[in-house]
């Protein structure tokens, strides 16, 4: 696999000369990564502490009911048994939530889906903590479950929350509404329930302080925001809840929202004595959110020519039953209906709303999945209504630097659109297979279902592009402290943030910015933890820009002060003075090693990086600058498809994709693999199944995600053509090869079987064509 | 989570033996939209500042109006969310 990468546009360079190992720009080795490979990492499952206790939950069996009574007594005699607590046990604010706070800690009156937390058990053992949470006997007045997200929406449907089901409406209005065109598709798509599918469930361990405050230790996303959730319902002020970042095994968005924090930090505090919860594989389903299934409706005009005139799209996702971030994941389908072209006249209304089925919230892509799925599948719709190559009409509509968005925002830096067409357009297409294949290079695989007979090959063109960082006015920013200091003849910095590593690569970024600002080899990425000030999340594509950029700012602030005593010290301007190898030069010539500079001093910054600010949408017409930056790839699939039994096998997949700055190229290979991996998996295989709002397949044996076998090579083009605005020139990496890598390879298929597939993920019966109704959950004809 | 959360929450509990006054006031926070169930006997509100302060009014002015004795307010505004929006 290679990586070819252009030549930046803006200058990207490093401000430091030298000879620096491991600076910005190389591939600096993960030094979690032997270890997880290996499996020695420590994650937050592995957490242990003398004398600690293990909690477990009582989740309601009911999507929607009342809660009438909650008996504790038969749970609290079993020996073992430490505490049993309700809602009543909660001391502080009783709901949390990320941006209204409508979520019970434990459920208090009605509980509105399946595996709604009821009460909490600690015990000396998991078992018999599990045991005692199945002896607390909840008595419930069960309801007919709202599981429609449009039934929901309905004027008369019944309020699941005192102000009604919807969420939210965006609209957006650009250009005239009234626009007619010459040629018109329409076609309405679906996206099934996918699960962020991480391998380390929800866990931590929270250990009471013995003065009243807590230290909770947790795979989490956003440390600082757990903790004002935590400190709200604990009642306590936020600097007695401390948290630290735990081994995290996976995110994807899922740990966004709180899940055992605040029930393991009640537990602690009631036993006074240290308590972990560690969900199982089947509960962890129940335990985070997960992406929203949505409902599209769209209809494309254009010219013959094949310039598009308008974009109409009406948007339904459901929320689930509690708010999570739905409010944001409606704003990115909304703002990124239209997908990255040049459109005159758009009408969107998007909408989310509260239903009875699990909470839905953040997961890679965020929003902008869903509609890409709809609008690259319009795109290949219309082409074949104008008798045009697929890609070619992309290429005459693609949004370039400076156009317009239909929220009315300009594009600030490159929108390289036709370019990342072009070039996946122009990759050699894989080879065809040879007249005896491995059986693993066709559908089914060791199967054996087929030797070929009835196999077609198709090819499938997408792009699709989504926000970078936070929106809609998001005072977004990162926090970082930097120190650099002599140990043992050597100079040492330290850098101190709450970013969370949660497999991105953060932990080699922070200390690549921190070597080639500072020029000093060693460096120590401490813990991330609620000692420093917030770093945000790491999400939304974020976290090397914000974190990264925080880093270099305190990581400059330290140079200017050593400079500055470097100057004082050899009698020189500071003007002319610079860090390199250790040591302060003047040009080329070493003029003191920063040991023998410091001596035993220490020289310490911390800085907050923020973004430029953005606008909230107007609630009439959706205009706004919203969004601070955007992330473009582009993928061409190539599937072979057993047209008989409808299975399929991705030959391979190519992207190109601009990521601005490649901070840590294999980091950079490691998040676009990983994320057309997710893509593949929303296409082909990944959806939770819930039926009368209960899941069916809370496991890993029926919820399939893309194994080794599944994830085809991927042929890869990361260009590097530098954001203005951002550290080094870089964008975020992670969630734009999730997002087209669907539709193209949605569309691979449906140039091999020739059916419309209209739904994802695509099944065998849609492939084949079997008849509607033929599955027995109506809503799976998708074909 | 890309866009702001609720700049403010104000929970409400009014005394639960003031059942008129439960009542009018819970009816006055529904009708605001940013009304959310907090606790066996408390109502949130959540939303933008203005927003949430105007209706807070409102649902105060009908809970007193119904014969309110005692209404509790806590307010709560999460640190990272940008003030002037």
């Amino acid at each position: 696999m290679t990586m070819p990468r252009t030549t930046p546009t803006t200058p990207t360079t490093p401000t430091l000369p030298g000879h620096l190992i491991g600076g910005v720009g190389e591939s600096v080795r993960r030094p979690d990564g032997t270890l997880k490979v290996k499996g020695e990492f420590a994650y937050s499952s592995d957490l242990w502490a003398e004398g600690m206790l293990w909690g477990a939950t009582v989740r309601s069996p009911h999507p929607r009911a009342r809660v009438r009574s909650i008996e504790t007594g038969e749970a609290l005699v079993m020996p073992g048994v430490m505490a049993v607590l309700t809602h009543e046990d909660v001391p502080g604010r009783k709901t949390y939530g990320l941006e209204i706070p409508d979520q019970p800690v434990l459920a208090f009156h009605d509980v509105r889906y399946q595996g709604e937390p009821v009460a909490l058990v600690a015990a000396d053992h998991p078992e018999t903590a599990r045991r005692a949470a199945g002896r607390v006997a909840v008595d419930y007045e069960v309801l007919e479950p709202l599981v429609d997200a449009e039934d929901a929406l309905a004027p008369d449907a019944p309020p699941l929350h005192p102000s009604g089901n919807v969420l939210r409406h965006i609209r957006i209005r650009h250009g005239d509404p009234e626009a007619a065109a010459e040629v018109v598709v329409a076609g309405e798509y679906e996206v099934g329930m996918q699960d962020q599918a991480f391998l380390g469930p929800e866990s931590g361990l929270a250990v009471p302080d013995g003065e009243g405050g807590i230290d909770l230790f947790v795979s989490t996303q956003w440390l600082h925001v757990d903790r004002d959730q935590l400190a709200a319902s604990l009642a306590l002020p936020p600097e007695q809840v401390r948290i630290t970042l735990a081994g995290v095994g996976g995110a994807f968005g899922a740990r966004e929202d709180l899940s055992m924090q605040i029930h393991a930090c009640l537990l602690a505090l009631r036993t006074g004595r240290p308590v972990k919860i560690l969900y199982s594989r089947e509960e962890s389903f129940f335990g985070h959110v997960h992406r929203h299934p949505a409902r599209l409706r769209y209809e494309h005009g254009a010219t013959r020519e094949g310039r598009l005139v308008y974009v109409k799209a009406r948007i339904v996702l459901d929320g689930g039953a509690y708010a999570s971030s739905s409010k944001a994941v409606c704003s990115n389908a909304a703002c990124f209906a239209a997908g990255p072209y040049d459109v005159p006249n758009v009408s969107v209304d998007c909408y989310v709303a509260y239903t009875d089925n699990p909470p839905c919230g953040a997961m890679r892509g965020f929003g902008a999945v869903q509609t890409c799925f709809a609008y690259e599948s319009q795109m290949d719709r219309l082409a074949a209504e104008l008798g045009m190559d697929p890609l070619e009409l992309r290429l005459r509509n693609a949004i370039e630097e400076g156009g317009h968005l239909p929220t009315g925002q300009r594009v600030e830096g490159a929108a390289p659109v036709a370019e990342l067409l072009r070039r996946v357009r122009a990759a050699p297409p894989p080879e065809r297979a040879a007249a005896s294949p491995d059986l693993r290079d066709l559908p089914g695989g060791v199967s054996n279902v087929t030797h070929g007979e009835g196999v077609r090959r198709g090819v499938g063109y997408a792009v699709g592009f989504k926000n970078i960082g936070y929106s809609e006015g998001f005072d977004d920013y990162s926090t970082a402290r930097v120190r650099l200091s002599a140990a043992a003849g050597e100079p040492l910095v330290e850098v101190h943030t709450a970013a969370a590593e949660v497999g991105q690569g953060l932990v080699t970024v922070q200390a690549q910015v921190a070597r080639t600002e500072l020029g000093v080899e060693q460096v120590v990425v401490l813990p991330a933890d609620t000692q420093v000030g917030s770093a945000g999340s790491s999400s939304a594509s974020r976290q090397t820009w914000m974190t990264g950029g925080a880093v270099k700012a305190a990581c400059e602030a330290v140079r200017s002060r050593v400079l500055s005593l470097a100057a004082e010290r050899l009698g020189r301007a500071a003007e002319g003075l610079g860090l390199s190898d250790g040591c302060v030069v003047g040009g080329e010539e070493r003029l003191v090693a920063l040991a023998d500079l410091l001596g035993g001093e220490a020289v310490e910054e911390t800085r907050e990086y923020h973004h430029r600010q953005t606008q909230p949408l107007d609630p009439e017409n959706g205009q706004a600058d919203a969004h601070v930056a955007f992330g473009f790839a582009a993928h061409r699939a190539v599937v072979d498809v057993d047209t008989e039994l409808g299975l399929v096998k991705v030959v391979e997949i190519a992207t190109a994709q601009d990521v601005g700055k490649a901070i840590n190229p294999q980091a950079v290979e490691g998040q676009i693999e990983g994320g057309i991996a997710q893509g593949l998996g929303l296409a082909l295989m990944e959806e939770i199944q819930v039926a009368d709002g209960k899941v069916r397949n809370p496991s890993f044996t029926d919820y399939l995600i893309p194994t080794v076998l599944d994830m085809p090579p991927v042929r890869m083009d990361v260009l590097e053509l530098g954001h203005p605005d951002s550290p080094y020139g870089l964008r975020g990496v992670g969630e734009p090869p999730t997002i087209s890598s669907t539709p193209a390879i949605v569309a691979a298929v449906r140039a091999a079987s020739g059916r419309p597939l209209t739904r994802v993920p695509v099944r065998p019966e849609h492939i084949v064509g079997l008849p509607a109704g033929a599955h027995p959950d109506p809503r799976h004809d998708g074909g | 989570m890309p866009v702001p959360p609720a700049e403010l929450t104000a929970e409400l509990t009014i005394d639960p033996a003031d059942r008129e006054a439960v009542r009018a006031g819970r009816q006055a926070a529904v009708e605001s939209g940013l009304a959310l169930d907090a606790g066996p006997d408390t109502t949130a509100l959540s939303g933008a500042k203005r927003e949430v302060l105007d209706a807070l009014h409102r649902v105060m002015d009908a809970a007193l109006a119904a014969g309110a004795a005692t209404v509790e307010v806590r307010l709560q505004a999460p640190r990272d969310v940008r003030r002037d929006v």
